[in-house]
Order: C-alpha cells, then structure tokens, then sequence
C-alpha cells in the first residue's frame, strides 16, 4: 500500500510538471509569404502572442507558430 | 348529549391510538430492518450438470453496489441487504453472464443457474439484461468494454462502432462522436452512471468527453428515449456503467499499457479497488499520447496529435437498507485539429508531413472536465427509493492561431438531480415514478470571440412507468412531461419548449424465440448553438449562424425485433422507423463571411429514418473453440420530399471469427480474433455531399493470459491490415483528400493482482 501511494505521488508529480514552452514562429508578409522568426520560448512566446512581435521600434506584427 | 360528547372524544381518541400504534409498528418495522442483520443465501449451480456447483462464481447485486464469490460448492451467503427482489449479475469464466431478479427470504436458499458460454448465444444485437433493463422494454445493447476491445479502438468512440447501429463521425482520430442510427451531437445523450455528461455536444469538433478509465459496461438505447432521460434523448443513449467494487475484504490492482504503431501512441491505465466492512473504493488513472497519425502511403496528418489524462475515484459504504456513492471523474485532453490552413485555396499537399510529432501544437482543442455525483439509494421490503445528485463542468477553448490564448473559452456548468421511486406490486407489477432536472449556465470566458451566448437552462421533467410481466410475456407503458426555459438575456427571455413523451411495448421471450415491439417518443428543444450562432466555428472550419425561431423537434420510433435461439445458432432481425418532426439540421449556403463557408441551422417539417439490424452467431458443436458472428446496420433518411439527408453513415456488415484455445502451456487462454468489416457504398447524398466508395477493412489479434498467479494478458494485432486507403463517409476530413488511418500494429500487458485482506 505504501509502494502505491509513493507511486501515485511521483506519477502525479510528474503530471504537474510544467515544460518551457518554446515554438517556432512566423508572420505573414504583405505579399503572402511566411517570414519565419526563429524560435520564441515561455514568456517571450507567450507576450509575443499577447501584444505582436516588434520588428523594429514601431512596428509590430502577428505571429503564427503553429507547426508546417 | 353529553354521553355523546364523551363517546366523540373516547372515539377520536382511540383513533389517534391506534393511528400512533400504526405509526410506531411502522417505524419499528422499518428501524427492525435496519438493525437486525438477517443472512441470506442460495447457490450458482452448473445448468448442464444437475447439482454442481461453480466455484468461485461471481454474484453481483447491481443496485446494492456488492460482490459475493461463491465457496467450493458454489454456495453464496450475503448479509445486512434488504429483503426482497433484487437484481443480481451472475457470472463466471466459461459460462454466460445473467442477469436475473432473485428474491431474498431468510431461510430460502436462492438457486441460479449458469449456461456454459457456448450455449447461450443471444448476443449478436439485442441484450435487454442490462441495468436499463427494467425500465426499458426496447432494445438495448449491453456490451463490456472489455468485449469491444477485443480488437481494441484507439478510442473508446472507435471501439463502440463494433455495437451494431453504433458508427462514430471523426476529426482525425482524436475527435471522435457517437453516431445512433444516423442521428448524433445533441441528439445522442450521455450518462455515466445515472449522471448526465454534456460537452458542447453540439459541436462536431467536441469529441466524447470520457475515456475508457474505470468504465466496465456500455448499454445504448437505439432511438427515442425521452421516457427516461428527457430533452434531447431523440437520437438514443449512451450509458456508461463504471466497474464494479471489488467483493467484500479485498483490494485488487492493475496495471496495462498498449502501443500503436501508426500514430506511436500509448495508452495508459492503473487502477486499484479495495473493500473491507462497509467501505469500498476504486481508484483509476489514465494517459493517453498520440502523435500524428499516418496514412497508406506513409505520409502523416500534420496536427491529428492529441492527448487525454483522466482519472476516476468511486467511494461507496452501504448499510443494510442504504447505499451510499460518491463518483469522481476528471479528464484533460488536448487534440489537434488537422486539415488546418491559412491559404484561400487550400493546398492538400500543406495538410500532411514526412515528421511525424506530437508536441502541442495549434489549432487545437484544450478540454477540461469535472464530473462529480452523489447517489443515495434506499430499499425497503417492495420498494426502493434513488436520489442522485450530480455537477459537471466542462471547459472548452479552441486554439486557433495562439498557443497561450484561446479563441473562444466556453465553461458549461450543469447542476443535476434524479430521483426515481421503484415499487412492487405482487410477482407481476412493478411501478416507477421519477422526477429529474438540471440548471445549465454556459458562460464565455476570457477569450477574443464567442460562438454562442452566455445563458441559463432550467429543465424540469416528471415521468411515471408500469410493467407488468408473467413468465412468457412482459409489457411495459409509460409516460413523461418536460419543460425547458431557456435564458440567453437579451437574446432570449426565458422562451419554454414543452415536450409529452410515451413509450408503449412488449416483449414475448421464450427459450427459442423472442419478439420485441416497442413504441417510443422524444424531443428535443434547439440549443443555444442552433438559436443563436453568429460567428467563426474555426473547429468545423465554417461560418454558423442560428436561427432565433426554431422550434422543438419531436420523434416516434417503432422498434421491433424479432429472434431465434438455438443451441449452436441464433439470428436476430431488428427493423426501425424513426419518424422526426420539426427536424434541426444545418445546411450548408453559397454565402461566405469572414472567408469562411456559411452554414445556417434551419429546420424542416418532417425526416424519416428506417433501416435494418440483422446479425447472427454460429457457434458449431462439433467445434466448440470456434465462433462466426456477423452483423448488418442499416440507416436510410430523408425528408418529406424524399430527399436524403446528409451525413448518413454508409451501410455496414461486421464479421468475427474467433478460435479459443485453453492449451495446457504456460498460456491459460489463446483467442485468435479476425474481423472483417466492409462498408457499402453511400451515394444517397445530402445537398453539397460527395459519394463515398465502398471499402473492406480486416483486422486481427491474438489475445492471451499468463498462467501465474497474478495473471498477465498480453495482445498483439494488426487494424487495416491490408493497409487500404479510405475515408469514412462521416470523416469530417474526407473533404481534405485526408485518408483514415493505415496499418496499425498493436501490442498491449496488463498485469493485475487480487488479495484477500483479513475479515473484521
């Protein structure tokens, strides 16, 4: 009994367990291409979502980091 | 005058005496119940050897949560259960499972009889020896799930297209929706034990909120059954029975992992089960992890990933005349939504990839499910009294370009309760009346868009049945009143949808033949999906726009089914005619908004829907290790014009063959299992619908035990093993070019163990 509580105090331990989310991202250009950014990780990806991604200091775009 | 004066006191007085001795006799008969621990016996004999009795037989009182084994002569003993009918499941390796209504007297010992497995055959379609059983007279499916994953599913949605009737619509394989005679979504109703389970059902991206964890039954109402679970019952039932607890002073546990080859997916389960006095408990964990899965030609479906945890806690205690359970289950799930594109003109090439993953990606669908339930169940001498009280949450958000935000993020909270009074009147009548209701508050959370409105919906139904039944025949009657109000604030001010149901049938069950006819209504008020849509549903890749003046749609099945039983072959015969008023559909425009197709909820006067069951099971004599079984279903729909409805499920035959061996090796058990199944092709077509070609798909398995003494099951097999590439008419993705699945090697181990613990 006290292996099975140990067990089921690792297992959901572990299902806790948060990865750093990371994710490779793009955004559309006027002419219809992808633009890819490279990789954006935990808050940066997460902000990048939020409030665009700043090319420069005045101009920010949406992104998209799904998998192609 | 006063002599009389006196007289009139003397004489209330001596009323409201024996008033009170009635009520204290009462009270003490009652309290006597409680109180005195009376035993109760009886034994599971062999049928084909007159006085033998089966060891190690399993009697299990379906209402009273308990589970008795029998001693070496096949003797069962049960104490503090009430007196009285009781409903037992009675089984054994090698014999049929029965079940059967035993009465409980002290002093009378209870005799059942089991039939060894290969003469009892009445399976194929029709099983009415489920748990609705009693309250049901049409026909019902019982199945285990153990028995529908002989060859197993990569879900459980997959795995019930092996009942007869039963085909599933799909998203990939990660989204899968019961399909009941050609009608689903909100017209197929879900319950896992008593509960009521609602997901969003109306949308064909909202897969089955469960999975297999702890599940041990299924049971499907094919059609109307409103007479017992009210609104939206139109299409039929699902109803999910969890495992039994464990018999009394034992704890058991299991282990079991599968792998699949084509999408490299595990499936994952643990449980335990564990009762001693009183106190019972059982205990489950689950994960599941698929990555994208692959088609013929190698290629892989971009984004068809997904992954599912549940887990589930039961913790019953009962005392003589009362039974208590508390249920819990939970799910997390992510599925990726494939056949997914930026592009105005889509590329199908962009829908596949030689990589194959399963990192979370977007679009996707996060689920998050919360069931909770109360059941009290009291018993008196003719008489048993359930109250079940029970949430649901369920959390749904639709990722469509964002990993961290959702798009929409829709919380359905569901408040239920059920109360059901079961009474006996002498050996032939039995009566039920019931009352049950629910307040459901759909809320949009933090998200850009929203699909559907927050509202409120009250139901409220009361319903009352009586049965009466002698050896041969057994007739059942019915009748229901619901209410719904629906709130949607200034969309909709509490509107009511009212619905009168009934179901009228009989059965005539002999030991050779069985006839069933059975009548039965039921409704369906419109949801809030089909009232009010307005906007991107990115899951079904379409625009959706409601209709505020929908109306209530109502059905009239007529079920019959007619069978024969003999000792090596039985045949079954099931014909239906469903007949929807007011049918609620959603039919596809040449208008597009957003860049999206626009499909409008709409409704028409009438749709019929007919078809035919039919299946047999031979199981030679001469050769007792072989079984052939085969089904045929059926479903034609149309509208009052005769035109077809759309999404149809395509005409179906399912066949087994399966050898068993009990070899004297290491190996207990051998089954070989080889099923063939072929698809018709469907060219009655909805408007805008596209023909599907017919198809034949064959899988095999071997299934076996380990001979220890905790035993281990080891499987191993093969799905589409002739790699065919198809798509199943209700595949949601044939539109894409995306083929189903191609061939899917298998291998499961499941280890358990069972330990007696010291008796109190």
């Amino acid at each position: 009994m006290k292996k099975l509580a140990l067990a089921a105090v690792v297992l959901g331990g572990l299902s806790l367990t948060s990865c750093n989310k990371c994710r490779e991202c793009h955004y559309d250009a006027p002419d219809g291409t992808f633009i890819d950014i490279g990789e954006l990780c935990g808050e940066e990806l997460r902000n990048a979502e939020k409030d665009g991604y700043s090319l420069g200091d005045t101009l920010t775009v949406e992104i998209h980091c799904e998998d192609h | 005058m006063v002599f009389a004066t006196l007289f009139q006191k003397w004489y209330i007085c001596r009323a409201i005496a024996i008033m009170l001795r009635g009520f204290w006799t009462m009270v003490f008969v009652l309290l006597s119940q409680l109180v005195i621990g009376q035993t109760y016996s009886g034994y599971v004999y062999n049928a084909e050897k007159e006085g033998e009795g089966i060891p190690r037989a399993k009697v299990y009182f379906v209402d009273l949560g308990k589970t008795i084994i029998t001693d070496e002569n096949g003797r069962w003993e049960i104490q503090d259960v009430p007196s009285g009918v009781n409903h037992v499941e009675v089984s054994y390796i090698g014999f049929e499972t029965i079940h059967k209504d035993i009465e409980l007297v002290e002093g009378v010992e209870v005799v059942i009889k089991l039939e060894v497995a290969h003469r009892n055959l009445d399976k194929v379609i029709v099983s009415n020896d489920g748990y609705l059983h009693r309250e049901s007279i049409t026909n019902i499916e019982s199945h285990s799930i153990s028995s529908l994953t002989r060859i197993p599913g990569t879900t459980v949605g997959q795995a019930l297209t092996n009942i007869p009737g039963v085909y599933n619509t799909s998203i990939g394989v990660g989204v899968s929706k019961p399909v009941i005679r050609g009608l689903s979504g909100s017209s197929v109703v879900t319950y896992v034990n008593g509960l009521r389970i609602q997901n969003q059902q109306w949308g064909s991206d909202h897969g089955m909120p469960i999975t297999s964890v702890g599940i041990g039954n299924v049971e499907v109402i094919k059609g109307p059954a409103s007479l017992l679970f009210g609104a939206d019952a139109l299409g039929g039932v699902l109803y999910f029975v969890d495992e039994p607890y464990v018999e009394k002073n034992t704890i058991s546990g299991f282990v079991s992992s599968r792998f699949e080859s084509n999408s490299l997916g595990s499936v994952n389960r643990a449980g335990i089960k564990y009762s001693k006095g009183n106190l019972r408990f059982n205990a489950y964990g689950g994960f599941d992890s698929f990555a994208d899965y692959q088609i013929p030609n190698g290629m892989k479906v971009l984004n068809s990933r997904f992954y599912e945890a549940s887990g589930k806690f039961s913790l019953g205690y009962s005392k003589k005349n009362w039974v208590f359970d508390l249920r819990y289950n939970f799910y997390k799930g992510r599925t990726g939504l494939p056949g997914h594109t930026h592009d105005s003109i889509p590329d199908f090439d962009s829908f596949l990839t030689t990589n194959q993953n399963r990192r979370e990606n977007v679009p996707a669908i996060v689920t998050h499910n919360n069931f909770v339930s109360i059941e009290n169940k009291f018993f008196f001498n003719n008489h048993e009294l359930f109250v079940t009280l029970g949430n649901t949450n369920n959390n749904l958000k639709e990722h469509e370009e964002k990993y961290f935000f959702p798009d929409y993020n829709m919380n359905l909270n569901n408040t239920l309760y059920n109360v059901k009074f079961r009474s006996r009147w002498g050996r032939r009548w039995e009566s039920t009346i019931g009352a049950q209701g629910m307040y459901q508050m759909n809320r949009n959370g933090d998200a850009p868009f929203t699909l559907i409105p927050d509202a409120n919906y009250m139901d409220n139904g009361v319903f009352g049945l009586i049965r009466y039944r002698t050896d041969l025949w057994s007739v059942l009657g019915g009748v229901r009143f619901d209410q719904r109000v629906i709130d949607a604030g200034d969309f909709i001010e509490n509107a009511k949808y009212n619905g009168f149901n009934y179901s009228l049938g009989f059965a005539r069950v002999s030991d050779k033949t069985s006839i069933r006819v059975n009548a039965s209504s039921g409704f369906r008020a419109p949801n809030t999906s089909e009232l009010l849509s307005d906007g991107v549903h990115h899951g079904s890749q379409r625009y959706e726009i409601g209709n505020v003046n929908i109306g209530t749609e109502s059905a009239v099945q007529i079920d019959a089914s007619f069978g024969l039983h003999f000792d090596d072959l039985e045949i079954i015969l099931n014909p239906f005619y469903n007949r929807i008023s007011d049918y609620i559909y959603i039919e596809r425009t040449d208008s597009i908004i957003e860049g999206y197709q626009v499909f409008e909820y709409t409704q028409t006067d009438l749709a019929q829907l007919y078809g035919v069951d039919f299946g047999f099971h031979y199981h030679p004599h001469f050769a007792h290790w072989i079984h052939i079984e085969s089904s045929l279903s059926n479903v034609f729909a149309e509208d009052g014009n005769k035109n077809p409805l759309p999404l149809i499920p395509q005409t179906r035959i399912n066949s087994n063959i399966s050898f068993n061996f009990e070899p004297a090796t290491k190996f207990k058990t051998i089954e070989f299992v080889l099923q063939h199944k072929y698809f018709f092709e469907q060219n009655r077509l909805g408007v805008f619908e596209e023909e599907t070609g017919d198809f034949h798909l064959l899988d095999m398995g071997i299934n076996t035990e380990l001979d220890l003494k905790n035993p281990i099951m080891l499987s191993l097999g093969v799905r589409n093993f002739m790699n065919v590439e198809y798509a199943d008419h209700l595949s949601a993705l044939r539109y894409l070019d995306i083929l189903n699945p191609g061939r899917n090697f298998y291998f499961s181990i499941r280890y358990q163990f069972s330990k007696q613990l010291k008796s109190q």
